[in-house]
């Protein structure tokens, strides 16, 4: 089975195509099913997952709340997801009201979204393109990681040079 | 591995090689630990490998794990997860190990987590459709071939037990047009069996013979969740009843030893049981603060004491997907974390109240209180949790302060935590003073930040009978502190120090123990995490969900990778 697996990460690394944004269909929050495709079309899409429980994503609500009304009129928007379960998701709308939080929250109750990314660390922040072609990836948050994230937006608003 | 998987993976390679739109990620964590736990060798090597591929609509999650053994549960290699699924825009397909929350989770709630070796997610399929333009509707069923579960003060690295159990559920999500409310309705439908203690008499032998049998359980739940949107509040409350039976019934059973032989004693025998849960949210957000109210009244399983003590008899309790909302905080704070309780599903009332408040651009302050206790010992449940020693109170307020500047973060926290573990005639009573003066971080350039932590807590430890006596007891302090650098955002170096004087904790010959441990982190490319620990550290409390498991203290060395591809 390792064997197979093994070549599987051979010959995907090999022939892999680009990481695309997975198709989902998340909650928001008054239940409503939203599908995350048809929210991010068009537009540079910063989307942060986080929890009610995680430090560090507290501290970087502010920012990713800067970012989205900064370069809203470029097509840029934050999209938030809490991946909260059904234990503390109750806490995500009082959260969200006392940060005073303007950009889109959604819900993975369930982590179908999250679990996608083979990750375990929080806050992860992915940037995608308008076609939902994933750009950057990040783990964590430090002082000073919104810079970074700035950075790839400009990146991705640039229109790319012509050879 | 089945010959299912293996065609799918065959499948999978061309598609990977020749599909336009095919998306893939893959990802290899690795945890390894050589050392000691409470002075015996303590060792672990867990790997998984993660893969998943999309495919248009299609998606496919594989991990397969190599654990000799694991760091807790059994050993293992082969399929961790496997799960296929087809997500369209009005309808989706689930195959494999399916996870699930009907409304919050009071009836049914298939969740896993590593950490704790805690597992509840069946092997199955789940279908969800869009009808009516509005309306969801959601169905699942599945088995779960062995349920492996802990006590809560449970220090052991294997399961205290294991079950099987299979479940089929229907719930439906009703919105209103005006986006004002919504319903969710359910209904589950399961069955399980457990070991179980059995005592009869056997007329050959002529002898009372103890036995050790698979006992059969089958259970309705229905219920219903309710959501509220208003313009500064909503309101969520959530109702389900449980209706059980038994196979064997639930019975205390004694021998009595006469001079004619032996006779076996029953006392009423169960043959069915009943139980409810109802959980209720109030948010509540005007212009100058949030707020938020909870209260839980859980009544999945009510037991006598001795059937609570008895991890094996688990048909009396709440059954292993019923885990609504705590009803209480997950702290961050390591000694906070220490002194919280496990949630009692099955017969707990309680209430928790939060305020948030935004002081200025830079400070924001957060108050909590939570009580929780059992409902009753006279058989007739309360509405509102109880201070009275005999009902297992536990109750928490504090007053966190956080300070978030451009280069600076500090947060304090002041809290009060008090606990009763009632026995048969008194009370074991927990006193907790805890004091956070510096969660502080501090970046003066944008290559280093800088990070401490200081826990303070004072404890006072005494037991009561509940005639009113107060038995002696005796005080203890415990620290926790960690001191932090990193730097260019991917590299970290930290140092953690405890320290207790809690005589539970102890060696022999100190007064005072120490544990100390250095950890270093390396993210030397995008998606990968490189982190090494060495020394001793304290152990504790780690819950999630209200399953709190005791991990023992660990001292040697620990090094994990999580990289994704």
């Amino acid at each position: 089975m390792i064997r197979m697996f093994s070549l599987l990460l051979l010959i995907s690394l090999s022939f892999g195509q680009q990481k695309n944004l997975p198709h989902v269909n998340l909650k928001d929050m008054k239940n409503k099913t939203q599908n995350l495709e048809k929210l991010v079309n068009g537009k540079v899409t910063l989307i942060n997952f986080w929890a009610t429980y995680c430090v560090p994503c507290r501290k970087e609500m502010k920012h990713l709340n800067r970012i989205n009304t900064t370069y809203a009129d470029q097509n840029v928007q934050v999209i938030g997801i809490s991946i909260d379960d059904s234990r503390t998701v109750g806490r995500v709308k009082s959260m969200v009201k006392s940060q005073k939080l303007e950009y889109t929250i959604l819900l993975d109750t369930e982590q179908k979204l999250y679990k996608n990314f083979n990750t375990t660390a929080m806050p992860f922040s992915i940037l995608v393109d308008s076609k939902g072609k994933i750009l950057w990836e990040h783990t964590g948050y430090l002082p000073g990681d919104e810079a970074q994230m700035e950075l790839e937006i400009k990146k991705a608003l640039s229109p790319p040079k012509k050879s | 591995m089945t010959i299912f998987p293996r065609i799918l993976l065959l499948l999978l390679v061309p598609l990977s090689m020749w599909a336009e739109g095919v998306s893939w990620n893959l990802g290899l964590k690795s945890n390894l630990g050589r050392g000691e736990q409470v002075g015996t060798d303590y060792n672990y090597f867990e790997n998984f490998i993660s893969g998943s591929i999309e495919v248009g609509h299609w998606y496919l999650d594989l991990s397969v794990e190599s654990s000799q053994p694991p760091e807790y549960g059994f050993e293992y290699q082969g399929i961790d997860r496997f799960f296929l699924s087809y997500i369209g825009d009005s309808r989706s397909l689930e195959i494999g190990d399916i996870s699930a929350v009907f409304g919050r989770g009071l009836a049914l709630n298939l969740d896993e987590n590593q950490a704790i070796d805690f597992d509840n997610e069946i092997l199955g399929v789940r279908f969800s459709s869009v009808f009516l333009e509005n309306h969801e509707i959601d169905f699942l069923a599945g088995v779960k071939q062995e349920y492996r579960f802990y006590s809560p003060s449970s220090d052991l690295r294997e399961p205290d037990g294991k079950a099987a159990y299979e479940l089929t559920g229907v719930e439906a999500t009703l919105n209103s047009e005006n986006g004002l409310w919504s319903l969710i309705p359910y209904f589950i439908a399961s069955r399980m069996e457990s070991d179980f203690v059995w005592q009869e008499l056997d007329v050959d032998l002529g002898s009372i013979v103890t036995d050790t049998v698979t006992q059969q359980m089958n259970a309705l739940q229905a219920g219903w969740g309710q959501s509220i949107y208003g313009e500064t509040w909503d309101l969520y409350l959530e109702y389900n009843k449980t209706w059980k039976s038994f196979d064997y019934p639930v019975v205390d059973q004694s021998i009595q030893h006469s001079e004619s032989g032996q006779s076996l004693l029953s006392d009423d025998p169960q043959y069915s049981q009943e139980g409810q849960a109802f959980n209720l949210q109030l948010n509540w957000f005007p212009e100058w603060f949030t707020t938020l109210f909870e209260y839980k009244r859980y009544l999945n399983g009510p037991e006598k004491s001795s059937q609570k003590r008895n991890p094996l008899l688990l048909a009396t309790k709440p059954l292993p997907w019923q885990m609504g909302p705590t009803g209480i905080r997950e702290h961050d704070i390591s000694l906070l974390g220490n002194v919280t309780h496990p949630v009692d599903y099955g017969d707990e009332l309680g209430w928790n109240l939060e305020v948030r408040k935004t002081l200025s651009d830079t400070w924001s302050a957060v108050v909590n209180g939570a009580q929780t206790s059992q409902s009753s010992t006279d058989g007739s449940p309360g509405i509102l949790p109880t201070q009275d020693l005999d009902r297992n109170p536990w109750q928490e307020y504090y007053a966190e302060f956080e300070y978030s500047g451009s280069s600076f973060y500090q947060r304090m926290l002041i809290a009060y935590t008090k606990s009763v573990l009632s026995g048969q005639s008194a009370a074991e009573i927990m006193e907790h003073y805890t004091l956070v003066p510096a969660y502080l971080s501090w970046h003066p350039n944008d290559d280093i930040v800088l990070s401490t932590v200081v826990e303070l807590q004072a404890s006072k430890v005494y037991g009561e009978v509940y005639s009113g006596d107060v038995l002696e007891g005796h005080d203890f302090r415990s620290g926790h502190f960690i001191a932090s650098v990193d730097y260019n955002h991917n590299y970290s170096t930290a140092i953690i120090w405890d320290t207790s004087n809690d005589p539970s904790l102890l060696t022999a010959d100190k007064d005072i123990q120490h544990w100390v441990s250095g950890e270093v982190s390396v993210k030397p490319r995008n998606g990968l995490w490189l982190r090494a620990s060495y020394g001793k550290e304290k152990g504790g409390v780690r819950c999630t969900g209200g399953v709190c498991r005791v991990l023992n203290p660990f001292e040697g060395f620990r090094l994990s990778m999580e990289w994704r591809l």
